[in-house]
């Protein structure tokens, strides 16, 4: 078990990085924009430069009398206008740009993290993270799973109809293999993010009064 | 007017106010009062027109009595409660309760159609729809109910989800803030039970001096003790949910899930599988409990896990 140590390591390592990044989901975007890659980042200098200018010109634009200059108005009035479509198409412009690097954010995080734990768990699928301390705790159906993956499972009428014996798991030790280790790990956290967030982050509800029923009960009519 | 007694002063507003409802009319007073146009493909018939005045009814037998009489107090005792019954299932879900009573009144009227309204054939398939959610809901027919009527009314044993009362959002909130603060208490519970049995049985027999029966801490036991204690945890889960349920008069399960959702819209009737819609729904309810054993099964492994290397 020693030896294979490192396996377990790492796909903690893999389940805890994935964990990390499904809690800080919501900073995701603020962090995208912080990191600004290249493209995204002459856009938005871009943006910036003709969003400046756009206020300066409407600035000076104010302090002039439509009526006494209006030749001089009404052209900074056709830049202005102008300015404010170069700025909607630049606006444009950086939305394809973030989507485009949080496409290619999301094809790093499927080839940096997703492939390599699946391809974790398929090639070490069967590695033993721990034995059971008694071969007899589970009944030997289950043990085999444990100890052979969901695969057992699946093969168990094939073997039936072999008239091979489904309990041939080895009676001496009950290990359980990875996949299966990870598969209840990764149940047991979600259960537990559910009562934390049940029990310590949703506020107490009262119950709600139920709606007045409209029932007649007096017999009294007022006359005019 | 001043000198006369309060009773009378009522019934005297009693019998002019049923007057006014026997003149006929109510119909048009009621969409001038509900401002819809006269060619509207809403009902739009008032139920006073639809039942037939017995005033009326009595005259044309050949026995005119005058409206107004000291000596029907019948009558008018029968009038006074149709009139409240009539009022209560205006401004109320009618309840069926309330069906079989009006019938059972001895001078209430037969709700019969008759006339024109017989021969109206737009009129009948309103009636219709109207009759068959009038269980349900007496309010404006809405979309979902009128589909549920048009869906084929076959299958009236099975757990019509078009037929489950609205529920209010409110109380929807609550329900699930409920079974949630529930299932969760129960899980937690259920684990701080597992957690120190796993904990005996993963140490040697010599380790334990607790005086604690052989058959418990026995390994082999394990599987067997752990799925009575699930059996009993899982029914006492259940019995609270029921109450909840009961209380809060929401049905989780067609409230909650969108599966149950989804299945709403399969058709009664016409596929090849009889009663599709039950199967799934009681599915749905069996995987509710497989899940929580699986999720304690998963806990057992990983406490066994963490036993083994303490």
């Amino acid at each position: 078990m020693s030896s294979g140590n490192w396996v377990i390591y790492v796909s903690l390592l893999f389940v805890a990085l994935n964990k990390l990044l499904q809690y800080t989901a919501s900073y995701h975007d603020s962090w995208g924009s912080r990191l600004a890659l290249p493209n995204v980042k002459a856009a938005g200098n871009k943006y910036r430069e003709v969003l400046a200018e756009h206020q300066k010109l409407a600035a000076s634009n104010r302090a002039v009398s439509a009526q006494d200059d209006y030749a001089r108005w009404t052209k900074n009035n056709r830049k202005l206008t102008q300015m404010e479509n170069e700025l909607k198409r630049l606006k444009e412009q950086l939305a394809a740009a973030t989507a485009q690097n949080k496409q290619m954010l999301g094809k790093l995080r499927l080839v940096s993290l997703t492939l390599p734990f699946l391809a974790l768990k398929l090639w070490k699928g069967k590695h033993v993270v721990f034995y059971l301390p008694k071969s007899n705790v589970f009944p030997k159906v289950i043990s085999g799973v444990w100890s052979q993956g969901w695969l057992y499972l699946a093969l168990a009428p094939l073997k039936l109809v072999t008239g091979k014996s489904v309990v041939t798991a080895s009676t001496a030790e009950v290990g359980v293999s990875l996949g299966i280790w990870l598969w209840a790990l990764q149940r047991v956290i979600d259960t537990l993010e559910f009562l934390l967030k049940q029990l310590l982050l949703t506020p107490a509800m009262a119950r709600p009064s139920v709606g007045e029923k409209h029932e007649i009960t007096s017999d009294k009519v007022a006359l005019d | 007017m001043s000198e006369l007694s309060d009773a009378e002063k009522r019934r005297l507003l009693r019998e002019r106010r049923q007057q006014k409802f026997n003149n006929g009319g109510a119909t048009s007073r009621l969409n001038k009062i509900t401002g819809q146009v006269p060619d509207s493909q809403l009902d739009n018939t008032s139920p006073l027109d639809s039942r037939p005045a017995p005033r009326a009814a009595a005259s044309v037998s050949g026995t005119p009595t005058p409206p107004v009489s000291k000596g029907s107090a019948v009558g008018n005792e029968a009038s006074t409660l149709e009139m409240d019954e009539l009022i209560a299932s205006i401004s109320k879900p009618a309840s069926p309760a309330v069906l079989p009573k009006k019938t059972k009144s001895p001078a209430a009227p037969e709700k019969s159609s008759s006339g024109s309204e017989a021969n109206d054939p737009q009129f009948d398939l309103f009636k219709n729809l109207m009759n068959a959610q009038q269980p349900q809901d007496g309010s404006t027919p809405d979309l979902l109910s009128l589909f549920g009527s048009m869906n084929g009314e076959g299958a009236n044993d099975l757990p019509n989800p078009f037929a489950s009362e609205p529920v209010d959002q409110k109380m929807l909130d609550y329900h699930n803030y409920a079974v949630n603060l529930l299932k969760s208490w129960s899980i937690l519970l259920k684990w701080l039970v597992l957690f120190p049995y796993i904990y005996l049985i993963t140490r040697s027999s010599a380790e334990i001096s607790l005086p604690l029966p052989r058959w418990m801490i026995e390994p082999s036991n394990f599987f067997s003790v752990f799925i009575a204690f699930e059996i009993i945890a899982t029914s006492v889960y259940y019995q609270r949910l029921q109450s909840i349920e009961k209380n809060n008069k929401v049905n989780t399960l067609q409230n909650s899930s969108k599966i149950a959702r989804l299945v709403s819209f399969i058709p009664a009737q016409g596929l090849p599988i009889p009663n599709l819609r039950g199967k799934i729904l009681m599915a749905l309810q069996y995987w509710d409990v497989l899940s929580m054993l699986i999720t304690d099964i998963c806990f057992v492994l990983i406490a066994m896990g963490l036993c083994s290397y303490l």
